[in-house]
């Protein structure tokens, strides 16, 4: 359209020049006049020869951009770059690697046909491909034919030389783990996009999508994120939780280890998992995150924070005695012990034996009002708020009952998710400080910042006590097997059973094991849970005490001198509180 | 007169074209090293990238298990058990032995770490420094069940690594051994 408003001001612009030349009309002149007008004219042919080729050179300089614009177009989609995630340690957890991209620019493909037969005989699938041709045949300057091709493949298409189709190096997400750690790196799409897990909240945290979003890409050198996980112990915990599932065919396991005193996450654990490798897989429903997307009735680990908060009350002493003989009656309902000693049990007795009686009258003697006002303390009735943004919301009773009030002193009626109680058992053991977790590195002075006192500190210290009591080969504590000699492991079991068509069912359970070590000066929370463990051999039990306690024991024993806590035997009973 | 300045104009001319076309292609010459240095560090950075990604693949935990459970018959390595985690304290010192010759100070030798109280253990790091002669004023130089030899090497003085007489009779309490 320019060319032609190019060409008129030129083209006017020759003839003023040539009329006021013209000589006035004369018979004796007329050869002359004759052969200036064809001179004239002869010039203006060739003014106007020059002007076209000058315009095509303008165009020509104009439309020589076609192919890089295409590529330009094509640089934008290609998949940025993306920080590595490293584990504390500074091991890879996430890179980038380069990989090539097979494009096409239709506009300059001569014969789709041949084209499309040509790339056929080193992608076969690419023959019957609809879409490959209705790519090739359309306007569009730029469209992807094949993400991620292999080196060889890459070798090929470019011996064979076909006009209009080339190759983009693209940056490809790699997870050298594989399923190690799938649920806490989350995944990315196709554009390296983060659509998951940390990914996700790297994306977010960093400004990529911000970034992205308005055409600023950075190709490298992205700052390394360090996060809290340690490549180990999340190996150990993965590798020790496939064991158990193996041995007691469980459905599902879930494990967190926690520093008690940062709150940093250094293992997380939900089987079955995903590779983030191939992230279609994380779309089953079966592989979500368990461990902060799922939501539980715990159980019986859940009289840990019962019997906390109980005795942070004033109102319930170690040394008292509750009368566990006969069940507890409300209305219809029926409170009853799994392992029932029918006698009067004191406190401590009533922990290590796992009474829903005694806990109940426990709760009770307390009251309802500051049950609920202890969990609201402790995060039991709101989400989670860590870096992952699959969270779960708990679910619990919004009107207060004596009943309720029972049920939940021992774990039922209350759902949380799995990384609630490991938080809420860090806070326990702790010291009575309520730190939310973090999956990136944080220090103690930060953790110091960020923590809320929930429970007096001698509180604390009792539960300190009765987590080693319960853990104490000879005790006749339920968690006896977890016990690792040397490094002074305390815990308490859950054995829930699960809720079917609204009915408890006898024989699927839920079992966990929330333990700490080592419980004189505690520094690693680690949390197990077996979804529908089944007993080990035909006969016997499949109570939390046999699988998740062994399997915690298990995961102790390696992670403890990798996280150099040092063993130490000389320490005979626990002599940490007393009433 | 004249003349000679414009000849000497005129080569001057010739030199500084000479010059700035030799300037220009020098330029042009060093533009493409550029590139084509940028080119192979990026191709250098890609390729660390990806050799670190491949050393962590072939590092990971999940595959060394593998490896090690395979070839245990030859390696025979087996998990850490705690009972073998020890401090330097948990190691019995040599005994000091009646008749034992005045120490001589070696030259070049080794000074460790002597625990003061025998039968205290160590926290950590910290304490063992503590013990390191020179740190303590006044620490005995040797442990062990046995009286303290009559001319007992001086108290920051070096321990012997010669093994001399091996007394094998550490009964009471300060050599224990754990468990």
């Amino acid at each position: 359209m320019s060319d032609v408003a190019d060409k008129t001001p030129e083209s006017s612009a020759e003839l003023p020049a040539a009329m006021p030349t013209r000589p006035p009309e004369a018979p004796a002149d007329r050869d002359f006049a004759d052969s200036r007008r064809r001179i004239v004219v002869a010039g203006l042919v060739f003014a106007s020869v020059y002007a076209a080729v000058g315009l095509r050179l303008v165009d020509l300089g104009n439309a020589s951009d076609d192919h890089s614009a295409a590529l330009a177009s094509g640089s934008t989609q290609v998949s940025t770059a993306r920080p590595d995630l490293l584990d504390r340690n500074g091991e890879v957890l996430a890179t980038d690697v380069k990989s090539a991209s097979l494009f096409a620019e239709p506009k300059r493909i001569l014969d789709v046909d041949e084209a499309i037969e040509a790339l056929a005989t080193v992608i076969p699938e690419m023959r019957t491909d609809e879409s490959i041709r209705r790519k090739l045949s359309s306007k569009a300057g730029f469209v992807w034919l094949k993400r991620e091709v292999s080196k060889q493949q890459r070798q090929k298409i470019f011996r064979l030389g076909i006009p209009g189709i080339g190759f983009m190096e693209e940056n490809r997400r790699f997870y050298p783990g594989g399923p190690l750690a799938g649920h806490v790196l989350g995944t990315v799409n196709v554009d390296n996009q983060g659509i998951s897990g940390l990914e996700k909240f790297v994306d977010h945290d960093m400004g990529l999508a911000d970034l992205r979003a308005t055409g600023l890409v950075a190709d490298r050198g992205l700052k390394a994120r360090r996060l809290s996980l340690d490549l180990r112990v999340q190996h150990v915990v993965r590798d020790e939780l496939v064991d158990a599932v193996r041995r007691y065919h469980a459905v599902a396991a879930i494990g967190i280890v926690l520093d008690v005193r940062t709150g940093e996450v250094l293992g997380m654990s939900s089987l079955p998992d995903f590779d983030p490798n191939h992230p279609e897989q994380a779309l089953e429903k079966q592989n979500m995150n368990r461990a902060t997307a799922g939501v539980f009735e715990m159980g019986s680990v859940f009289k840990t924070f019962n019997s906390a908060f109980t005795l942070d009350s004033g109102k319930v002493h170690l040394t008292d005695s509750y009368d566990a003989t006969s069940s507890l009656h409300f209305g219809s309902q029926k409170i009853s012990d799994f392992h029932a000693k029918g006698r009067v049990l004191t406190v401590p007795e009533i922990f290590i034996y796992s009474s829903n009686i005694g806990s109940a009258r426990m709760a009770l003697r307390v009251g309802a009002e500051a049950q609920r006002a202890f969990f609201d303390r402790i995060g039991f009735h709101g989400k989670l708020e860590t870096e992952l943004p699959e969270v779960a919301a708990p679910l619990y009773p919004k009107r207060l009952s004596e009943i309720s009030t029972a049920t939940q002193a021992f774990g039922h009626g209350i759902s949380v998710t799995p990384m609630h109680t490991a938080v809420g058992g860090a806070a326990v053991i702790n010291g009575g400080l309520f730190i939310p977790p973090t999956f990136f590195k944080r220090t103690r002075e930060e953790a110091e910042k960020v923590a809320v006192r929930i429970l007096r500190s001698e509180t604390s210290d009792k539960m300190r006590y009765l987590f080693r009591l319960n853990n104490t080969p000879g005790s006749g504590g339920s968690g006896s097997k977890a016990d690792v000699p040397g490094y002074l492991v305390g815990g308490k079991t859950g054995t829930a059973e699960k809720l079917e068509n609204g009915h408890y069912s006898g024989n699927k359970r839920f079992n966990s094991y929330l333990a700490a070590f080592p419980m004189d000066d505690p520094q690693y929370l680690v949390l197990v849970v077996l979804d529908e463990p089944k007993a080990e051999k035909e006969v016997g039990a499949a109570t939390a005490g046999l699988n998740a306690a062994p399997t915690v024991g298990a995961i102790i024993r390696r992670i403890a001198p990798m996280l150099g806590v040092m063993p130490r035997y000389d320490q005979g009973k626990p002599s940490v509180a007393s009433n | 007169m004249l003349r000679a300045v414009n000849f000497l104009l005129v080569v001057l001319m010739l030199a500084g074209a000479a010059v700035v076309y030799d300037f220009k292609y020098e330029a042009e010459r060093a533009t493409t090293r550029v590139a084509k240095i940028n080119r192979q560090i990026e191709g250098e950075r890609d390729a660390i990238a990806t050799l670190k990604a491949e050393w962590s693949l072939l590092n990971q935990p999940r595959r060394l298990q593998d490896l090690v459970e395979r070839y245990h018959s030859y390696l025979e390595l087996d998990p850490l058990d705690p009972t073998q985690i020890g401090t330097l304290d948990d190691i019995p010192f040599k005994p000091a032995i009646k008749g034992d010759a005045p120490v001589p100070t070696p030259k070049g030798s080794v000074k460790l770490a002597q625990p003061d109280k025998p039968g205290e253990k160590t926290a950590g790091i910290g304490k063992l420094l503590d013990r390191l002669p020179g740190g303590t004023p006044d620490g005995p130089a040797t442990t062990g069940s046995i009286a303290k030899a009559k001319s007992p090497p001086p108290a920051s003085g070096p321990m012997v690594l010669v093994p001399k007489i091996v007394v094998p009779k550490p009964a009471g309490d300060p050599a224990k051994v754990n468990r």
